[in-house]
This record gives structure tokens, C-alpha cells and sequence, in this order.
């Protein structure tokens, strides 16, 4: 996949819980939307989520969504 | 992790449950104010009610009366046990232990009691213990695990509001007669990297009551990372359940039922999807009774003998991950006799 066709989807899969206004803006999730989120993007890129990447900067924004997958889902 | 594999068998004779008789349905907790609307808690967590203790009831009462049930379908008298083990982090008072109220309750005379605490892992911490009490000569151990969370909830808190039960399950562990039934093996684990994962922050020496502590509201359960406890649970229950399994030489499709704690019903989902157990093998009460706590599993396996889910020599999987964090795993062959006890007749 490449680097902007996984951006788009992040951009796409974080939409439907969070209105974002810039890849780096900083994501305000509640839990159950983080959840979703986290369910929607192990299907979408067929990764396990593990408990420590749940960390701000791994989670914290679309654009630190789209390089903490690019580390485990190239 | 090390496996306790006993080296003479260890059964479990009879186990008790018991539920306060207030069942508290969601529609009923956002009219006292919880931040959610009944579809969005059925959506965070799959619970639709959990029972709640009555005011004048305390983790003593509860513990006392699962402690009876279990002693009725060991047939046990309670002079005729040598110890009581109580796993519970809401006890009655912060000292002396619940266990002693409980002991003392049941007619015990001078056998040991004392509370240990283990969050939701107590009930499989408890069979540890019992266990190891058994083998070096005990003939008869009460292994409770009782908890009333209600009294620790902040029902403006979103992210805890829904989660928690009250209510308390026990069981009789003695000796056994068949090397190839009881308990065959348990597995213990702790991280206290995730102490402050889910905690209640004051009432302890750390942070003693005090007016402040009140209007801060730091009395009660306060979870920081809702979406990190979800993964860090599923790992938990499956990480621990694998050593077992690998310990014993058995998988997954070997276990007849498993009986997890029940922490939120999307939890035990993620569990089964990623160990590959299917769901029927998974055993859920947490849309009607919540999470209690250290009790869950005991009442969950308390209610699959009464139910009469399982059949003699099947294999059940109970499985904990708690606060802590703890975690743990027990390997139990159902026997005859533990049927029959827990049938009544």
C-alpha cells in the first residue's frame, strides 16, 4: 500500500468518529470511538493492536495513525 | 510463569454463588445519571444489567452467603474447614480483614482467614492458594472472592459508569482421589507496570481520606485508558491461557468451555477472534450480571456446574486479567461428584 493511499484511509476511518480538520491536528476520541477506531483499522490493514502502541504519539493524530501503521502494516 | 501442577490431585467439591436481588437495568442507571444513552453503553460494553447491593449490605454478607452455598453442595460443615481465603478489593473496612467477619459468620472457630487482593484475577489467585494450602495437608479449603463495586462508582464517569456489578462466588478445594480430574493446573502472572491502569486513587496510606480527596472525587474507580485496558485484557486472558495450555501439551480445541472474566462483552469477543475459540465455547453472563470484580469468574463457574453447561471430564479453561495488573488461568476437570454436588443431589 502505498504511503498517500494509506493516508486516505486513515483520513476516511478516523471521519466516521472525529472531525478532523488537519492530519496533524490532535484526535479527541472517547473510548468507544477509539475502540471502534483501533477494530476498524486492525480489519482494514489485518494487524493485531497491541495495548502499548495505544500511546498519544502512535494514536494521537491521523498523521501519527498513518506512520505508526506504516511501521506495522507496511 | 509458573505452573502449579499438582503433584496429588486437588478437586474443587462444591461451589456457591450469589447475586444481590437488585437488578439494576440501564434505563435505570442513566436515570441516576449516567453520561451514556442505554444503546451507547450496550455499544461500549455489551452489558444490560448488573446487580447492585442493597445499603445495608456489606462484602461480608455477600462472601457469607456464596461461602454457604458452597459449603451445602460440598456437604461440608463449616467447623470442618482449615482455612478461608477471601480475594476482594472492596472489603468492609480497612482493617481488621473481611475474612475474619466471614469465618466468624460461618461458624468456623479458630481456622486462619485472611483477605487477599488480586482484582478481578482473585477468584484463580484464590484457587492457587487453595491449592497449595491442600497439598501441604489441609483437607478443606473456602476459597472466596467477593466484591461490591458499586460502592466505588462514579456514575457521571463515562468510562466506568456501566462496567461494574456487585456479588461474590465461592468453592470447596480438597483433596481428590482422580490424577486425571480437579484442578490440574494453574497459572499465576502479575505486571505492575499497569498499577495505575484501573485504581481507585485515595482511601489507601498513599492518599488517606480527607475533604479533599472527597471533592475530588478520588474515592472512586477512575480507569485512565479505557481503549488500552480493552487490548491490554485480551492480551492478558490469551497470554496467560497459552502458557497454561502449552505447559499441559493441550490447545484450545482441547477445552470444552472457557470461563473468562468478564470485563466488557467486547473484550471476550476480541479474545475469541484472536485465540480462535469459537464463540459458543465461550462462556458470557456479563450482559446480565456486568463485571464483579474478583467474583466473576467464581459465579460464572458456579453457574455452568448448576446449569449444567458442562458434562463429567470435561475440561473448563477459567481465565482472569485484572487490576494490577494480574492474571491467571486454571485448568479443571470436571468431576462426577462435583456435578452431582452442584445439582443437589
Amino acid at each position: 500500500m502505498t504511503d498517500l493511499r494509506r493516508l486516505e484511509k486513515v483520513r476516511e476511518l478516523v471521519a466516521g468518529y472525529a472531525e478532523v480538520t488537519a492530519d496533524d491536528a490532535p484526535l479527541e476520541l472517547d473510548s468507544l470511538s477509539m475502540v471502534q477506531l483501533a477494530e476498524d483499522l486492525e480489519a482494514e490493514f489485518d494487524f493485531v493492536l497491541r495495548a502499548d502502541d495505544l500511546e498519544p504519539t502512535s494514536f494521537g493524530s491521523v498523521a501519527a495513525i498513518t506512520a505508526f501503521l506504516g511501521r506495522v502494516a507496511p | 510463569m509458573k505452573v502449579l501442577r499438582p503433584a496429588r490431585p486437588i478437586r474443587i467439591a462444591g461451589t456457591g454463588s450469589y447475586l444481590p436481588e437488585r437488578a439494576v437495568d440501564n434505563a435505570a442507571l442513566v436515570a441516576l445519571g449516567a453520561p451514556l444513552t442505554e444503546d451507547e453503553i450496550v455499544q461500549l460494553c455489551g452489558i444490560r444489567q448488573r446487580h447492585w447491593v442493597a445499603p445495608e449490605q456489606a462484602t461480608s454478607d455477600l462472601a457469607l452467603e456464596a461461602a454457604r452455598r458452597a459449603l451445602a453442595a460440598a456437604q461440608l460443615r463449616a467447623d470442618a474447614v482449615d482455612r478461608l481465603l477471601l480475594g476482594t478489593i472492596s472489603p468492609d473496612h480497612p482493617s481488621p480483614s473481611t475474612a475474619c467477619k466471614v469465618q466468624h459468620a460461618l461458624g468456623m472457630r479458630m481456622a486462619p482467614a485472611l483477605d487477599f487482593s488480586a482484582a478481578c484475577s482473585s477468584f484463580v489467585y484464590g484457587l492457587d492458594l487453595a491449592a497449595r494450602a491442600v497439598l501441604t495437608g489441609e483437607d478443606a479449603v473456602l476459597a472466596i472472592s467477593a466484591d461490591i463495586r458499586s460502592r466505588y462508582l462514579d456514575v457521571e464517569d463515562r468510562s466506568t459508569c456501566a462496567l461494574f456489578g456487585d456479588g461474590a462466588g465461592a468453592a470447596v478445594v480438597t483433596p481428590g482421589e482422580d490424577a486425571d480430574a480437579g484442578l490440574l493446573a494453574i497459572g499465576l502472572l502479575a505486571d505492575g507496570r499497569g498499577a495505575e491502569s484501573v485504581y481507585v486513587p485515595a482511601g489507601g496510606s498513599r492518599h488517606p481520606a480527607s475533604a479533599r480527596t472527597v471533592a475530588e472525587r478520588a474515592h472512586f474507580i477512575r480507569m485512565a485508558s479505557g481503549p488500552q485496558v480493552y487490548l491490554a485484557a485480551a492480551e492478558g486472558m490469551i497470554g496467560t491461557a497459552k502458557l497454561l495450555l502449552d505447559e499441559v501439551g493441550l490447545g484450545f480445541e482441547d477445552i470444552a468451555l472457557v470461563v473468562p472474566h468478564q470485563p466488557n462483552r467486547r473484550i471476550l469477543d476480541r479474545m475469541g477472534r484472536l485465540a480462535g475459540i469459537p464463540a459458543g465455547k465461550i462462556y458470557v453472563n456479563v450482559d446480565r450480571v456486568g463485571n464483579i470484580s474478583g467474583a466473576t469468574v467464581a459465579v460464572a463457574l458456579d453457574e455452568i456446574l448448576r446449569g449444567g453447561l458442562v458434562g463429567a471430564g470435561d475440561r473448563v479453561l477459567l481465565l482472569a486479567a485484572g487490576a494490577g495488573y494480574t492474571a491467571g488461568a486454571a485448568l479443571l476437570v470436571v468431576d462426577e461428584a462435583l456435578l452431582r454436588a452442584s445439582r443437589g443431589c
